[in-house]
């Protein structure tokens, strides 16, 4: 396959390489990532991608990316709303999973003595649910109000505060769920799943902003240096996987009688506006909704904790963004604005200032982007740009991204040399199982500070600080 | 009759050889169930669940995916672990199937791997007389 290098930071893969590639790809990578990218089958996915019919600019592979089913993970596919499809396996099993990084009002030096105690708690508060379950069953009343009413079930039921609403995508409620759309399969995996973290590389984890790029916006975001800050990685849990289960089943056999053919079965998709298409997209917005949930009811936990250990509630959202998510956004594509479909597939929402789907208090700044490093590692915090607005579809990269297979980790080292080595830069770690560490080593995944380094130096998304964890929970 | 695990970036491939396509479905639930939970320690059985599944799916690659996506449901939702599993009819789009399951003890056999789904990446069935392949990989 022909690839170019047209920039530092920036590789085309032209679609002259195959008939079926209805636009070009993109991908945004340093010649070091490129060489990972190159690696896997993640080119060829991106370029699969260009196939999806309505598909509108670039196929888009964000430096992070990596070989997934049918789309690469760290991919973006913007389609015309008009005449596109849409596509479960361009959202993935996870439906929104995400990210959410919480702001206490504590210093380093008011954690440090009780780094290993919090730990400990938090580990005791928040299940990683793949075991028996999460502290809470709902009714399957009850489970429908949370993904029809997304965030505000939370504040009716007094998870949420009132102003947590303001700071999570889409305000915490993506419009049109209905839980209707869900097989009772779904709901039955999902009931007694939130407020659970799940495994492999969902995690939560205790920070410290270690550095500032970017005072200003910082400032803005309510960071300052030495500031202790939590990180939340997790999703839909088994619910939204059965969401991606079902409806790529049903869309398998749907494609026929839309005639449309895609080069790998994992890409099945259907026009937005047929009635399997209609039927998917609320819901996903249901399990995303649920997501959100998820999130808030681990936040909550959090509270507690810090509430009881150091007395504090002080807690707030910086923001919370969803990963592996559809969205209908209006995008300027070739000089012509035009409402798309954008499957963000690994990838994070990254709107530039002046952006009216931003809150109030971010409006004059720019999104906050939180990329979660993998475990141990640092994470980051950026901020959205305009020119992600020209080239990405206001997107950017979401994470590290694997290199290493989770064979291959786990015959790195030991959990106890992991845990060992993890003590030695001052962090306390606590997961539900041993594999869940030597799975998760940061050397089985690519360097994420190279990453950002990618997206800023394209400017797709600004560097604002820099979090360095000094205690991990793991699933 | 042999599985293997195959390495993938971010994932896991099971590889199943049996004699035909039933035993090796048979097989690949054997092996999904020895990833979730590693070797089951013997169970203090309590109970014994008796249960049917039937499928009915697009062609034979999605009736493979849709039986073993079945079984991750029973494991994650009815938090039971099929261990006795026998096909009992089969055509190309559809089977019908029986198992004794035993409820999950998770302090004797916690969930090691959880697996969301299985997916068509990759996936490929080989017929051949007295031998059939059957590759797959799930999502972690």
């Amino acid at each position: 396959m022909i690839v170019e290098k047209i920039s530092d930071v920036k590789y085309r893969i032209p679609k002259s390489n195959f008939p079926f590639m209805r636009v070009d790809g993109v991908i945004y990578a340093d010649d070091i990532l490129f060489e990972a990218i190159k690696n896997d089958k993640t080119i060829e996915q991106i370029a699969n991608t260009a196939s999806l019919p309505g598909i509108v600019g670039y196929s888009l592979g964000m430096p992070d990316a990596h070989q997934g089913y049918g789309f690469a993970i760290g991919g973006v596919a913007a389609v015309d709303l008009k005449d596109g499809v849409v596509s479960p396996g361009g959202i993935g099993y996870d439906i929104n999973c995400g990210v959410r990084l919480l702001a206490t009002d504590l210093e380093f030096d008011d954690v440090k003595d009780k780094i290993e105690e919090l730990v400990k708690q938090l580990f005791h508060e928040i299940p990683s649910g793949t075991g028996r379950g999460g502290d809470l069953k709902l009714s399957y009343e009850e489970l429908d109000n949370v993904m029809k009413l997304g965030i505000d079930w939370a504040i009716q039921n007094k998870y949420a505060l009132t102003e947590d609403k303001e700071f999570i995508e889409e305000y915490g409620r993506i419009p049109n769920a209905n839980p209707d759309m869900l097989s009772n399969k779904a709901k039955e995996r999902g009931r007694d799943q939130l407020g659970t973290l799940g495994s492999g590389n969902h995690f939560a984890e205790v920070q410290i902003v270690q550095e500032i790029f970017d005072e200003d916006t910082a400032q803005s975001f309510g960071l300052h240096k030495n500031q202790v800050v939590v990180l939340i990685h997790t999703g839909s849990r088994g619910l939204g996987h059965q969401v991606c289960t079902d409806y790529l089943k049903e869309m398998d056999a749907a494609m026929k009688n839309y005639g449309i053919k895609v080069p790998d079965r994992e890409l099945a998709c259907v026009p937005i506006d047929s009635k399997e298409g209609q039927r998917y997209l609320q819901a996903m917005a249901a399990a995303a909704n649920f997501a959100f949930n998820n999130r808030q009811l681990i936040t909550y936990n959090v509270r507690n904790v810090f509430k009881r250990l150091f007395k504090t509630d002080k807690i707030k959202i910086v923001y919370d963004v969803c990963h592996n998510i559809a969205k209908i956004e209006e995008h300027e594509v070739h000089g012509r604005k035009m409402k798309v479909l954008v499957h963000r597939k690994g990838a994070t929402r990254a709107f530039p200032k002046g952006n009216p789907a931003l809150p109030e208090a971010y409006r004059n700044i720019g999104q906050p982007v939180i990329i979660p490093g993998s475990m141990g590692t640092f994470s980051y915090v950026l901020v959205g740009t305009e020119l992600a607005m020209k080239e990405t579809f206001g997107s950017t990269c979401h994470g590290a991204g694997r290199t290493l297979s989770r064979n291959k980790a786990k015959k790195m080292m030991s959990a106890n040399e992991a845990v060992q080595k993890l003590r030695e830069k001052g962090i306390y770690i606590q997961a539900t199982t041993k594999s869940g560490i030597t799975e998760e080593i940061p050397e089985a995944y690519k360097n994420v500070t190279e990453v950002v380094e990618v997206v800023h130096k394209a400017r797709i998304s600004t560097k604002v600080a820099k979090l360095k964890p000094i205690g991990v929970i793991k699933g | 009759m042999v599985f293997k695990f195959l390495d993938h970036t971010a994932d896991i491939g099971i590889f199943v050889e049996s004699f035909d396509f039933k035993s090796a479905l048979e097989e690949s639930i054997k092996a999904l169930i020895l990833l979730i939970f590693g070797e089951l320690i013997e169970n203090d059985i309590y109970e014994v669940n008796n249960g049917t599944v039937e499928i009915q799916s697009n062609d034979k690659e999605s009736l493979l995916v849709d039986f073993l996506n079945e079984i991750l449901f029973l494991i994650d939702s009815k938090k039971i672990i099929p261990l006795k599993l026998e096909i009992l009819e089969i055509c190309n789009n559809g089977l019908k199937a029986k198992y004794l399951a035993y409820p999950i003890n998770y302090e004797k056999n916690p969930i090691r791997l959880y697996v969301k789904a299985v997916t068509f990446h990759q996936l490929e069935i080989e017929e051949k007389e007295n031998q059939t392949t059957i590759k797959f990989f799930v999502d972690i």
